[in-house]
């Protein structure tokens, strides 16, 4: 194929203190690649703007050992190394026994050739899928512009119905609904420090020219997963308008601790449906203390797209996120219907 | 209605001159699973395709594009691109003035002097590499004056609606291609819907459609001074000599034009497009081969695409469910032009040929718009029209409670033409949809449309029946050569590409089975005006309807020349000698055989025996004259599907499909699976999920991509049947007739029947992507709700 990269200057970094220095020293034109899943395909499709220059310099991490494990800590929580592909998540013993909801998600990325390269912090940190920014003819807000070209154009699938702001492009990560609801953190490193930054404070909303609040300047090294309650039990629901390769029109990220027939602890996310991973408290609120059945499965489910308006070609998601939210809630509670 | 006797003619090989008789004996060979012969050389990575060939002191090209949908190129200035260092040609159309290429055959400027869609032409660089031609393409200053643009049928067919093509004569006023509608029609459109106890409409609507080739279009062309030698990646390699010679003056003869291998053309890669034409010019110019290559998204919005539709229908029927009166009026944005305009009544040939019914008028308009050209893809109209009709047809029988399959049946058609009354060479439609209704478990439909609706996930059965030519197209210029060599070989040059459809393998066939060898001592030489006759591209399924008899024709005349060696040696007269599987032997003897090998020994070194064939026309004449000219020749057949339809996300997901095609014959039956399986997958991405998006301000494609321009994956795969109905039709190669192109037609309307079983809405637009069919589920329940009246039951 003829897509050529433009020229570009490629290190391969041995320690995440040497990739720091890097992109320290040469800016906001230095980039982090690791799968370079969508980083490639940006540059190669030249999507670019005044708030996010064509990189000259592409810091590989790949290299860097530790940056690619799976530990499982003293106190039974997980840190993944934000190398570690969705391929590798997908098959982890450690994941599948106590967050395998995280598994669930990485299943629905994509394709089997993407997830063999893609990496969780990759994941989080992909730019939005809206056709206009991706097509280099439309300089939208978020590579610099100051416009939204698709809440007067064409904004049938990955736009969102909740948090409406400047852009309304949807969050398109299936992991950060799976990882906020179950209280993950990153830890980001520069040149001189190092900080952890809770999931549900890492993305931004719509009117921010980035996603998330990362600096050009940050790694992210790895993702710490809390340690989840004895019984806890999580589902990850996404649909899509194809079977594979596809993100979600709307997703929903249930964990449920279920005991003696009542609900202590609900977590409600959604992806697919807002500029972030959208947490519902009220349909948490809905869900805690009750039985989850039917009923209070509907009740949350409304509750969780109560704030969703539409725009005139996505108002058939509100329908939508209330069935997937509502099933998540259901499986989760290993009540399924049908 | 009038009744005319049809003119009776003796079915005959359709060939030009004699044929020897058939061996009348068992095939050996026609009819056996045999694997493709090109497929060890494409699964090792062994074959060459045109973007594989890499040629010493080779230029790559780059095109810039207009970025407007509707401007006046007012100024081009190549001054600092030409600088660039490694720049050695440019093409614009202030040095190109006079230079015509050719969209499929219709002649146009090389470069324009007013772009009408987004991504159109500009000028085109040939650079040392493809970086600096990349990087001259953007230093290529042009200054536009940007005019009004119009991209929806509708704002198109207004008085006041900015004309597309300015300077083109076909389009004299307004918008409309031809500036008229194609009408067809017969008996009293008005009396008819006056005689009917029911009028059932609706409106339908289709969508673009791209042929989504894996490979993209790639050529290299390299001018030696005296001869133009063009690796292509074309469905015709006749097509592309002529046209680059009409184009650049050149005799036919210094052109060569070469596609052994094809990666995927689905009726794009027709013709020579204006691309191939710039990399003859740029290698004319420089002395230099000259690669060209699309990427993904020049692939989508440089190539036609199938017209999108806007289609009334309106059907009136009498209580028992006979037909009295049929309408339509068929729209088609065409885009900026194609050569489909130029087939005006494709799209309504089928409604008003299908169903037997007195009274009908049907109307076509192609209308221009600042979009990208259409052109073919896979069933290019004939696609639009089963799945507007066959969705109609199935609202029609419901309204009269009558079964989808029974309703078809009673108003079956047996004539081509129905004033007329003359039959087709052979036609099965009754059998086909009989065979897809056994396959897919046609009984269950009661059941599942009467079955209580409870739990989200409900399964639905619909069908849909199709006619397509498929039985070779005008010039019907086809030849085949067979060489009988002293050493057993016997060698097929045929002048065809094959496209992927296993052409190359299915006409060795035919040769082997002729000759009476096996297949591996049949030697092809295709994909190469240097290396055969002049053949048609592959298109139309034409292919063993058009090359099939002249293959057969040349194969016997080169066999009873090898008899006639043989016949004093075993003292029989040639016309008692057989041959099979190797041998040669006499009818009433067989075990006094020869083999065919040893028999060539006999042969000169010098002086192999040869073998011609040409194909003679098709009675009638083409372009079909409706109503007075019926067409009498072409293929028929059916598909169902079963599907399951979630109605609280809108998801469809195909379970099963059965398809049955009218062959004729089949030669292969792996290669005609292929197609069964290829067709019914395009048809479910039409259905289902394909649907490019254009930006309403600017006319821009926003999902030129393979992510967002949804094809099916095999996750989408349903369990498939293919089925094949055989009939004799003795105007063909042991019957058999075309098949790549039809058997996509019918799975739309099908899934879409299905879907209506499954839930009791009528889609009414194409794709049916969850968001629409979940609106109009949900949109049904509230209207249920607001007049609270209980869920019609089909």
């Amino acid at each position: 194929m003829l897509n050529e990269l433009p020229p570009v200057e490629h290190i391969d970094a041995r320690s995440v203190s040497e990739a720091a220095r890097l992109l320290a020293k040469h800016g906001p034109r230095a980039r982090v690649i690791a799968g370079g899943t969508d980083l490639l395909g940006l540059m190669k499709d030249r999507v670019e703007g005044e708030s996010m220059p064509l990189p000259d310099l592409l810091v590989n991490t790949k290299g860097i050992s530790d940056m690619g494990v799976i530990r499982l800590k003293d106190d039974g929580g997980l840190q993944i190394g934000a190398n570690v592909t969705l391929a590798e998540i997908q098959v982890s013993e450690l994941v599948k026994e106590r967050f395998d909801i995280l598994r669930q998600a990485c299943e629905s990325v994509a394709t089997p050739q993407i997830r063999n390269v893609a990496t969780v912090a990759g994941n989080l940190c992909q730019r939005p899928w809206c056709w206009y920014f991706r097509q280099p003819a439309f300089d939208c807000f978020k590579k610099g512009g100051r416009l939204c070209y698709a809440i007067t154009g064409e904004h049938q699938y990955y736009f969102s119905v909740m948090g409406l702001g400047v852009c309304i492009a949807a969050h398109p990560s299936d992991l950060a609904p799976s990882l906020v609801a179950l209280g993950a953190s990153v830890t980001v490193v520069d040149q001189n420090d190092r900080r952890v930054i809770p999931l549900d404070e890492f993305f931004t909303g719509p009117r921010q020219r980035f996603e998330n609040v990362l600096r050009s300047d940050e790694i992210i090294v790895d993702i710490d997963v809390p340690s989840q309650a004895d019984g806890t039990r999580g589902v990850y629901l996404k649909s899509r308008p194809r079977h594979s390769w596809d993100f979600a029109l709307a997703s929903s990220a249930v964990l449920l601790d279920v005991s003696d027939g009542r609900c202590e602890r609900a977590r409600v996310v959604m992806g697919g449906l807002a500029p972030y991973p959208y947490r519902s408290r009220a349909a948490e609120d809905v869900l805690k203390g009750k039985a989850v059945d039917e009923h209070s499965a509907k009740e949350a489910a409304r509750e969780a797209m109560n704030d969703a308006k539409g725009l005139p070609m996505n108002r058939y998601k509100l329908d939508l996120g209330r069935t997937i939210v509502r099933r998540a809630i259901l499986a989760a509670a290993g009540t399924v219907r049908d | 209605m009038t009744q005319v006797e049809p003119e009776e003619t003796q079915p005959h090989l359709l060939v030009k001159g004699w044929v020897p008789p058939s061996l009348d004996r068992d095939f050996t060979v026609v009819g056996k699973p045999v694997n493709r012969i090109d497929a060890p050389e494409k699964v090792t990575g062994r074959a060459r395709y045109a973007g594989d060939m890499k040629l010493p002191n080779m230029l790559h090209a780059k095109i810039l594009r207009s970025p407007y949908s509707h401007a006046r190129i007012k100024r081009v200035d190549t001054g600092e691109a030409a600088r660039l260092h490694g720049v050695r040609a440019i093409l614009t159309k202030d040095n190109t003035r006079g230079w015509s290429t050719l969209w499929y055959w219709v002649p146009q400027p090389a470069f324009p002097e007013v772009v009408t869609f987004v991504g159109q032409e500009v000028a085109v660089v040939a650079a040392d590499d493809i970086d600096t031609a990349r990087s001259a393409v953007n230093k290529i200053e042009v200054e536009y004056e940007k005019l009004p643009a119009v991209f929806d049928v509708q704002d198109a067919l207004k008085n006041d609606a900015p004309r597309v093509l300015v300077d083109d004569s076909d389009a004299k006023e307004g918008n409309i291609f031809g500036s008229n509608p194609s009408v067809l029609s017969r008996g009293d459109i008005n009396e008819g819907f006056k005689a009917a106890d029911f009028v059932v409409e609706g409106t339908y609507k289709t969508p673009f459609q791209y042929p989504g080739s894996l490979q993209t279009r790639t050529c290299v062309a390299q001018w030696d001074g005296s001869r133009l030698t063009v690796y292509e990646s074309c469905q015709g390699v006749w097509e592309v000599r002529e046209q680059l010679a009409r184009s650049l003056g050149l005799e036919p003869r210094a052109i060569r034009v070469v596609t052994k291998y094809q990666g995927g053309g689905f009726g794009g890669k027709g013709g020579a497009q204006r691309f191939v034409h710039y990399a003859a010019k740029l290698s004319m110019m420089t002395k230099r081969p000259v690669r060209l290559e699309f990427d993904r998204a020049e692939e989508f919005f440089l190539h036609p695409r199938r017209s999108a539709a806007l289609a009334h229908f309106k059907s009136g029927v009498r209580k028992d469910g006979t037909l009295t009166a049929m309408y339509a009026r068929v729209v088609l944005n065409i885009g900026s032009g194609g050569n489909y305009g130029r087939v005006p009544y494709d799209a309504i040939m089928l409604p008003h040929t299908l169903y037997r019914c007195p009274n009908t008028y049907f109307e076509q308009l192609g209308v221009h718009t600042n979009l990208q050209y259409s052109g073919p893809v896979r069933s290019p109209t004939m696609m639009i029209a089963v799945s507007c009709l066959e969705a109609h047809v199935d609202e029609v029988a419901e309204a009269v409670g009558l079964d989808p399959i029974d309703f078809r049946l009673l108003n079956y058609n047996p004539y081509a033409d129905q004033e007329r009354r003359t039959r087709f060479s052979s036609k099965s439609l009754d059998k086909a949809m009989k065979s897809v209704a056994d396959a897919i478990g046609w009984e269950r439909r009661r059941q599942y449309a009467h079955s209580p609706r409870s739990g989200p996930r409900r399964r639905g059965l619909g069908m849909a029946t199709y006619m397509y030519h498929g039985v070779g197209l005008p010039p019907y210029e086809a030849n085949a050569d067979v060489i009988i060599r002293r050493d057993g070989t016997c060698e097929l040059h045929a002048g065809v590409t094959d496209i992927g459809t296993g052409s190359a393998t299915a006409l060795s066939m035919i040769a082997a089975e002729e000759l009476g060898v096996e297949m591996d001592d049949v030697q092809i030489a295709y994909g190469d005006t240097d290396s055969a006759r002049f053949a048609s591209p592959s298109m139309g399924s034409r292919v063993i309807p058009e090359m099939g008899p002249a293959v057969l024709q040349a194969a016997a005349e080169a066999r009873n020349r090898l008899f006639a060696v043989v016949a004093p040696t075993l003292q029989v007269p040639v016309g008692e000698l057989r041959s099979a599987g190797g041998y040669i032997y006499p009818a009433s003897n067989p075990s006094r055989r020869v083999a065919f090998k040893d028999a060539c020994r006999e042969l000169d070194q010098g002086s192999p025996v040869a073998g011609h064939g040409s194909r003679a026309p098709n009675p009638g004449s083409f372009p079909r004259k409706p109503n007075t000219d019926p067409m009498s020749f072409a293929t028929f057949g059916a598909a169902a599907a079963e599907v399951e339809v979630d109605v609280e996300t809108g998801e469809v997901r195909v379970l099963r499909t059965a398809t049955a095609h009218e062959f004729g014959r089949v030669i292969n039956p792996k290669l005609s699976a292929s197609q069964h399986y290829g067709g019914v997958l395009m048809g479910l991405g039409f259905a289902l999920l394909e649907e490019p998006l254009s930006d309403g301000r600017t006319g821009a494609m926003l999902n030129p991509d393979l992510h967002q321009y949804r094809m099916p994956t095999s996750l989408e795969s349903p369990e498939m049947t293919p089925i094949n109905i055989e009939g004799e039709d003795s105007y063909f190669a042991y019957s058999a007739k075309g098949a790549g192109e039809a058997i996509d037609t019918g799975v739309p309307a099908a899934i879409r029947n299905a879907v209506h079983n499954a839930t009791g809405v009528w889609l009414r637009e194409y794709p049916m992507t969850s968001d629409r069919v979940l609106s109009a589920i949900k949109k049904k329940e509230r209207e249920e709700l607001k007049t609270d009246k209980p869920s019609a039951e089909p």
